[in-house]
């Protein structure tokens, strides 16, 4: 190797690292002085904001007065295509109500690893029960921690959490994905 | 998913006559019989006309009135100048009530018919409450269907819609809510026409209209379940089914009836491991479309909590949970001590399958005859007078044959309870081909369901006289004469005998009206005159004496086949036909050394000369009339009991095998008639039972007899090989409705 | 009574003993009638006017099963007609039956001011019977008698051109008198019923019932 090759390829080289520690330097500055946003976030940390649409974990919902808007209608199941919800329905009596009519879920479950989040059980819901929301963290470490019951879907009742009886009848099925 | 349509009627059942007319359904040319109804006439022709309230079984007179059965019809005119024009009637009319004629041309689908649809289904929308989600009805529901096939969009009423209290209980079974009736009057009908007891009418008009039962009392029918399916709309539901699935959660399996002989068809609905539901299931020549409330609604069993799910052991007094390996190591070490001195009872709720391989077990394995399916307190001797002199068993006639008969004489039975099916078909018989029916019977009951409703003589008679009334009524027939029969010769012994029962005596010893007995021998001359035997005979210490003049009326009348004598449990005739009998291998074969009947199996049982016992499926603690007897055998000996649920004859076991339930297992079952009738398994309880051939053949291989069987299916083919009346009968020909045996 | 309730019982009622209080006569009378029908069925409305005479101006469950058992017909189907129509009493009414006609000639001529006068008088509404048993008020569609309107027809007589002034010599009228019951009704229906044979209506009978009414209370 000649001395002209050698003193080429080093200046190839430093000219390749300049380069490269070049665009690093430049984001880190431009993230430093923030002049450009920013796509990568720090997650867990931080959280990205879910768009309007997003449809992630399921959530049954509550009327004003804390009565579920479930009625174990099992629509939901026959209009899932992943076959990944199972309701069984019971009566509601004036000592114990869950709903307003007759009927109510005694048992809501879904099976999580099947589902395909693709919303056809909101659609089909004639209450508006049912509703994806942005809860996307969804792993788990067995198969059984996927069967998702009926406990683990519903809404905390008003009187539980305190919440405003407005704010939760305010999530109807138009602004569900706030 | 359940198929659930308003009939399942597939063929025309009101074709009046032979004679044919050509009609045009849409341009579509067909020939069908003269005055069928249009609806039946237009299937010939492949097109659905809608409806609600039409029922092909029900009596139309009053049908008409939920109008979603209109069509354009044109007929042919002459004109004045004989020329002939099709002429179109001005208004649409009803399918359901209009005759087909020659020349006939009917519209179902023109625009003015759709827009009439589309008026009837949002006046019928008009106070049936959209709620859907929440009904049982919901998924199968003729008013949804048709609603989205011909109804409009939506309403133009905004009126608020009446309100009634939701789920009315009608009765224990029958919750009926009021807002969803459309007023088809189907249920009404069927009360008045089918079953009988008329409980259900139209209470107030108008707007008001409602359907209900006299003074609010419960519906109190045997057969109220019925209503359920009629129904076009969710108002009348199922109280053991309200809420429990939905019509698309559901599977759905072809099986058999296993609560009386009769062998209803029925649909068993299941979901998961647990049936939901029973529907009737097409067969004309057993139950129509009608199932009877027991079977409708008698399953809690299938699914019970007492369900036996392991095998037990008894040790020291209590039941110990085992595996089956254990459980079958200990039957085989006591099969081989007891060296084949062992009894087999029971087997009237099994299959044929499990009977065919049970008596094979006993009689090449254990090398023993004694087996019997009989528990009645005379039930030895059932079978026998009828085959001696007649050659065949139990019912001469065919379910369906009980239609054609002129005369019906139910003796000693509360036929309504005994045999639903056979007493729908007796009713039919009287209401619709013009039957007499004759009620004999020591007593009545107050059921609201009843032949003696009905019954052109009613006969109640002091207990124990049966043979007085029957020999007064040969009598009558005979010496007397009353309807100048033909006297052959061989008819002068029977005269001999009928001749010490002059009417007055007869009408003193039977406490009757000589004025009844005289109307009913009127009446028995006629033929063909079916007999149906019950109870009251059955279990009557003159059982064969009562056969045996019954059997001299039918002799003198000429309706010597037309005895009937039906068997009460589910495959009690197969358990006959296949030898579950000491004396008979199947297909009525004697053996060489006939074994002990149940009484003499108990007798030795309890004093100790027959070690084992294997009580299949018997309630022998609960029925058979000797209870001391039992208590003693079942203690004394080492009983295995094959069972579903831990019954009473289950305590004294000794060791408890779980078996399968019907809707467990394939096989077939024979019902009273002689139809043999496949059922299909639908689910796995969660448990470990087995069903009872398995459970034969898997011990006979532990005993070093290896069956050749696998599936159930494989038996039935043994059968249709081995046993002379079973052959021809395989899984592949016995199809959705059976086949009878020779008879 | 389920027909006249508001809803239906919680769970389904006892089946009501049976009373059998048709006399003899009735039967007698029952059985004549129903010679002029084709069918027994057919002679069930004259049977019920005949129960609810027996059974004192109404008609209560054991009143149609009895007409049922002697009629050969279904409970059910006797309360549907008894139910169909709405001149049968189902409740117990008081011993003078006021049935003001509302239709439009009274109504016209002031029959809702008699309607409420009589509300005022009687110190109940309209379908409600006082309480002491005398009187039960209610409303009645078009009398057939529009020349003397306002009507106000109780028992088997007709009481015409009544006004919000003579009401009071109405009531005064019936309170001592005991021609005018339910009873007395549904016997002379009955009555008609049994005169008429197989020939048309009663039409004449009525007519002359009407052209007299009682004197006192055309005022």
């Amino acid at each position: 190797m000649s001395l002209g090759t050698f003193l080429k390829s080093t200046i190839d080289g430093a000219n390749a690292l300049r380069t490269g520690f070049g665009i690093t330097f430049r984001h880190y500055a431009e993230q430093q002085l923030k002049t450009k946003p920013v796509d990568t976030i720090q997650y867990p940390e931080e959280r990205r904001e879910q768009y309007p649409r997003t449809r992630w974990r399921h959530v049954l919902t509550r009327y004003d007065n804390g009565l579920e808007k479930c009625i174990g209608c099992s629509l939901c199941a026959g209009a899932c295509p992943a076959r990944c919800i199972y309701v069984q329905a019971a009566e509601n009596t004036d000592e114990q109500r869950f709903s307003p009519g007759e009927r109510y879920a005694a048992k809501y479950e879904i099976n999580m690893l099947r589902c395909i989040f693709c919303g056809f059980c909101q659609d089909a819901c004639p209450t508006g029960a049912i509703v994806l929301r942005k809860d996307f963290e969804l792993s788990d470490y067995t198969r059984e921690d996927f069967l998702y019951t009926k406990e683990m879907f519903l809404e905390a009742a008003p009187m539980e959490t305190m919440i405003p009886a407005s704010t939760i009848g305010a999530m109807n099925r138009e602004n569900a994905a706030k | 998913m359940s198929d659930h349509r308003l009939t399942q009627t597939e063929a025309s059942l009101n074709v009046t006559g032979a004679d044919l007319v050509n009609i045009k359904v849409n341009g579509i040319a067909v020939k069908v019989p003269k005055g069928e109804n249009v609806i039946e006439a237009a299937k010939r022709a492949g097109v659905d006309i809608p409806y609600f309230c039409y029922h092909p079984r029900l009596s139309k007179g009053d049908a008409a009135n939920c109008r979603m059965c209109l069509v354009e019809v044109a007929m042919p005119r002459k004109n004045p100048d004989g020329t002939e024009v099709i002429a179109k009637m001005p208004k649409p009319q009803t399918g359901c009530t209009l005759p087909a004629a020659e020349g006939m041309e009917i519209q179902t689908e023109t625009p003015a018919i759709a827009r009439d649809r589309k008026g009837v289904l949002e006046f019928l929308l008009i106070n049936h409450p959209l709620d859907c989600p929440v009904c049982d009805r919901g998924g199968e529901c003729p008013l949804q269907n048709n609603t989205l096939f011909y109804g409009p969009e939506t309403s133009r009423y905004i009126e608020e819609k009446r309100h009634f209290p939701k789920a009315y209980p009608l009765s224990e079974q029958v919750v009926f809510d009021r807002e969803r009736c459309i007023h088809c009057a189907r249920c009404t009908r069927f009360t008045e026409d089918i079953s009988g007891d008329a409980q259900l009418g139209f209470l107030k008009r108008g707007a008001d209209l409602e359907v209900g039962t006299y003074a609010q009392t419960s519906f109190k029918s045997k057969f109220s379940g019925n209503v359920i399916e009629l129904c076009p709309v969710g108002a009348l539901l199922s109280r053991t089914y309200r809420f429990k699935a939905r019509p698309w959660d559901l599977h759905t399996q072809k099986s058999i009836c296993s609560q009386c002989s009769n062998g209803c068809n029925i649909k068993v609905d299941y979901r998961l491991n647990s049936l939901q539901r029973i529907n009737a299931r097409l067969n004309e020549e057993v139950n129509e479309e009608w199932t009877c409330d027991r079977g409708k609604f008698g399953h809690e069993y299938v699914n019970s909590p007492n369900r036996l799910t392991k095998p037990l052991i008894k040790k020291d007094g209590e039941f110990v949970p085992v595996e089956w390996s254990e459980a079958y190591r200990l039957l085989a070490a006591k099969l081989k001590e007891a060296n084949g001195n062992v009894g087999g009872i029971g087997g009237y709720r099994n299959t044929n399958e499990d009977l065919f391989v049970f008596q094979k077990f006993f009689r090449e394995v254990l090398k023993s005859n004694h087996l019997d399916s009989r528990i009645g307190r005379y039930g030895d001797s059932i079978t026998k007078p009828l085959f001696e002199r007649f050659g065949y068993y139990t019912m001469g006639n065919a379910i369906s044959e009980l239609e054609t008969m002129k005369t019906i004489f139910v003796l000693g039975a509360s036929l309504a309870d005994e045999q639903p099916i056979l007493f729908l078909r007796v009713r039919k018989a009287w209401r619709f081909k013009g039957a007499s029916v004759i009620h004999a019977n020591t007593f009545d009951t107050v059921d609201t369901t009843k032949v003696s409703d009905f019954a052109a003589a009613n006969l109640i008679y002091k207990p124990g006289t049966e043979i007085t009334l029957l020999y007064g009524l040969l009598n009558l027939l005979l010496v007397d004469n009353t309807n100048s029969i033909e006297i052959t010769p061989q008819m002068t012994s029977l005269m001999k005998a009928a001749g010490e029962y002059p009417l007055e005596k007869v009408a003193e010893i039977t406490g009757l009206d000589p004025k009844e007995i005289l109307k009913t021998a009127k009446l028995m001359a006629t033929s063909p005159t079916a007999f149906i035997v019950g109870d009251t005979v059955t279990e009557s210490p003159d059982y064969l004496a009562i056969m045996q003049a019954l059997g001299d009326i039918a002799v003198a009348t000429g309706n010597e086949k037309n005895i009937n004598v039906p068997v009460r449990e589910v495959n009690s005739q197969g358990a006959l036909e296949l030898g579950i009998l000491p004396d008979f291998a199947p297909g009525f074969v004697s053996v060489s050394d006939p074994g002990a009947n149940t009484h003499q199996m108990l007798t030795s049982a309890a004093n100790g000369t027959l070690p084992m016992l294997w009580v299949l499926g018997a309630k022998l603690a609960e029925k058979y009339p000797d209870r001391e007897l039992v208590q003693a055998a079942l203690s004394t000996a080492f009983v295995v009991v094959s069972e579903l649920e831990m019954t009473e004859t289950a305590q004294y076991a000794d060791l408890i095998l779980p078996a399968a339930s019907f809707a467990e297992k394939d096989g077939t079952f024979t019902n009273c008639e002689g139809r043999v009738q496949r059922i299909y398994k639908a689910f796995d309880i969660l448990g470990d039972v087995k069903p009872d051939w398995l459970i034969f053949t898997e011990i006979a291989s532990q005993m070093g007899t290896n069956f050749p069987y696998f599936s159930a299916r494989d038996i039935t083919l043994d059968l249709s090989k081995s046993v002379p009346s079973f052959t021809g009968i395989t899984p592949k020909s016995l199809g959705d409705s059976g086949i009878r045996l020779r008879n | 009574m389920s027909s006249t309730d508001t809803g239906h019982a919680k769970e389904p009622l006892p089946f009501p003993a049976k009373e059998g209080r048709f006399s003899e006569n009735a039967i007698a009378e029952l059985e004549e009638i129903a010679t002029h029908y084709p069918e027994r069925k057919a002679a069930c409305l004259p049977a019920l006017w005949i129960a609810q005479r027996e059974y004192g101006g109404h008609l209560s469950a054991a009143a149609l099963q009895e007409v049922a058992d002697h009629l050969g017909l279904s409970y059910t189907e006797v309360e549907g007609v008894a139910t169909f129509y709405s001149m049968y009493n189902l409740r117990k009414r008081g011993r003078h039956h006021l049935e003001v006609c509302t239709c439009l000639t009274c109504a016209v001529l002031g029959a809702y001011e008699v309607v409420h006068k009589l509300e005022n008088e009687l110190g109940v509404s309209v379908g409600g019977t006082t309480s002491d048993g005398e009187f039960t008020l209610s409303e009645a569609q078009c009398l057939n008698y529009c020349g003397a309107a306002t009507v106000v027809q109780v028992g088997d007589k007709y009481f015409g051109q009544i006004t919000p002034e003579n009401v009071s010599l109405l009531i005064d009228q019936l309170r001592n008198s005991t021609d005018y019951t339910p009873t007395k009704l549904a016997d002379s229906i009955v009555k008609l019923h049994l005169s008429n044979a197989s020939e048309t209506g009663g039409g004449s009978h009525q007519a002359e019932e009407i052209l007299n009414p009682p004197a006192g209370a055309m005022l």
